[in-house]
């Protein structure tokens, strides 16, 4: 699985039309001859930006599952990804 | 499918002939640095409350940008050194995206295309394996999965302290041909780590974790066999007898003419098998692509020769060296050589004088299994005080541990204890006697030819006079009894 997007009922067509658009487009751009043209993986000009290693304070707790749909004991919690034995 | 230790499906070898076992291991090892891969939060220990290491970076909220950690990356480099491997000049990091709850930012940010290091070789035991990249990336979160089976309410809980810690990943050739020779790699390795400090390499600490990919194809053929990846192995002993399983699993589906399905198995240490982890949610395609907010490090020539000279002696040189300059037997040699503390303490002891034999003998029989290590100027004076006849081996052992404890020297603890060896024949004979009176039994037996008996005697006699040189003491007996 790639992907999972929730859908109501009724909004197939909606976002079937969007994908159908990007995936068009995407076409498009297949069509462009590369050749020449060195694989880019960056467009900044900038390189080697290192960090020195010094431990900095992070988060509380309460801080980082604040945004957090539950949490448990300090824990997020997740619906189950374990496969039934 | 039926045990592999059961009989039924154990058919004999067809015509292919004998199995070959085919191993490549991939190694993920946590670099010694303070703080996370691309973020300033700090490495947790085992047992810290949840989600307590953890900041806008690691937790992937938006608009956050993970800048890489110098020690990490030059842990990488030193270990890629370490292992003969080719820097390349220009490396990046890229996303390796799937979908999983340990993994906060829906991707992992690791390295693809254009890793830290490629084509190394690590020797293990005269064999040659080819090291094909050693490269970087970051660790996931912590799953708890709880749950009650009958009303199918499971759910997970998540820690996201692990999650953005570093970690190299070493990818040998499937250049092993047994569990055995796995295992060696896996400790050989830790030993280089270990070495040149890039890692604690703990496997029970999880700083240290080997999966291996197994097939099995008959010998002689040049094809490799479909393969399966082992994940979850926390020491050197179930890395070995995970693999031990999966290979004989393999064989007896070949034999009984089913296939074996590509796919990670996970070793169960308290069933001890390995099973299935397949699972429906989980891509096998990562679209791979370049992480767009780290620039691709230019790796500068002058940095990577500063830290190849900055390398201490390696392993492997190390034991050669061991065996050329001091004849080492090969015991004290896989001892000393293995451990770059004992190795130092080796050096230093014989650099300041102590002979090399005796200094080794020492290290093997009373430090390396004590795991306590004197100064290397107190363990010279010790063993020179046992090699000049000064204090028997039995005093100079209980000296070595108080001069572990309390960091005095063997020859202020000895003089205060009273210690000396007498090896004064007159007065030993005394004592020879008053030993073979008191033990008429061993003493008639001994006369009777049964030679064991010596050793109740020299206990006893031990016992009644520590200081007594045992050497001299065992001939005085010879003579007494002769």
């Amino acid at each position: 699985m790639l992907a999972r997007i929730g859908l109501e009922p009724g909004d197939e067509e909606f976002y079937a039309g969007q994908l159908s658009g990007i995936l068009e487009h995407i076409d498009r751009l297949q069509q462009l001859d590369t050749e020449d043209i060195p694989p880019t993986a960056q467009v900044v000009e900038i390189a080697s930006r290192l960090r020195e290693d010094e431990p900095r304070p992070s988060l509380t707790q309460e801080e980082a599952l604040a945004n957090a749909p539950a949490a448990v004991n300090g824990s997020f919690r997740v619906p189950s990804i374990q496969e039934e034995t | 499918m039926s045990s592999p230790s059961g009989d039924a499906r154990h058919l004999p070898a067809q015509r292919g002939g004998v199995w070959e076992v085919v191993i490549g291991m991939e190694v993920h090892v946590q670099p010694r640095t303070r703080s996370k891969m691309f973020c300033g939060c700090a490495i947790g220990e085992l047992g810290d409350a949840p989600n307590t290491h953890v900041c806008e970076v690691c937790l992937g909220l938006p608009g956050v940008l993970p800048v890489p950690n110098k020690a990490a990356v030059e842990a990488c480099l030193k270990t890629a050194l370490a292992l003969g491997c080719e820097i390349p000049r220009h490396t990046k990091f890229d996303r390796k995206n799937y979908m999983y709850p340990d993994l906060p930012k829906g991707y992992q940010i690791s390295q693809y295309d254009l890793p830290m290091s490629i084509n190394g070789h690590l020797d293990v035991g005269g064999r040659k394996v080819r090291i094909r990249r050693v490269h970087l990336e970051e660790d996931t979160g912590k799953l708890i999965h709880a749950g009650d089976k009958l009303h199918k309410a499971w759910e997970s809980y998540v820690d996201l302290n692990r999650a953005g810690v570093p970690l190299m990943e070493i990818v040998s050739e499937p250049d092993l041909r047994s569990a055995d020779e796995a295992r060696d790699y896996a400790i050989e390795l830790r030993t280089l780590l270990r070495t040149i400090g890039a890692s604690e390499a703990e496997m029970e600490k999880g700083q240290m974790r080997a999966e291996p990919n197994i097939s099995i194809r008959r010998e002689g053929s040049s094809e490799l066999g479909v393969k399966t990846e082992l994940k979850n192995i926390n020491s050197f002993r179930a890395l070995h007898r995970a693999i031990l399983f999966e290979v004989e699993r393999q064989k007896q589906l070949l034999e009984a003419g089913d296939t074996v399905v590509q796919e990670t198995r996970g070793w169960s240490e308290a069933e001890q098998r390995t099973f299935s982890q397949r699972s429906k949610e989980f891509a096998e395609d990562y679209r791979y692509f370049p992480e767009p907010d780290i620039p691709p490090l230019e790796l500068d020539r002058a940095w990577i020769e500063d830290l190849r000279r900055g390398l201490p002696e390696l392993p492997a040189v190390r034991r050669a060296r061991l065996v050329a300059d001091h004849s080492l037997p090969h015991r004290d040699v896989a001892v000393i050589g293995a451990d770059r503390e004992l190795a130092d303490l080796f050096d230093g002891a014989v650099a300041a004088g102590a002979p090399a034999k005796q200094v080794a003998n020492w290290i093997v029989a009373e430090v390396a299994p004590s795991g306590k290590l004197p100064s290397a100027q107190n363990l010279a004076e010790l063993v020179k005080l046992v090699s000049d006849g000064s204090i028997t081996r039995d005093q100079a052992r209980e000296v070595l541990v108080e001069s572990v404890e309390t960091g005095r020297t063997p020859a202020e603890i000895a003089a205060e204890h009273g210690h000396k060896q007498v090896s004064d024949e007159s007065e030993l004979r005394v004592l020879a006697e008053a030993v073979i009176d008191a033990n008429p039994k061993a003493a008639a037996d001994f006369r009777g030819g049964k030679k064991q008996a010596m050793q109740a005697l020299m206990a006893d006699l031990r016992k009644r006079a520590p200081q007594a040189n045992p050497k001299v003491a065992n001939e005085l007996l010879l003579k007494l009894l002769g």
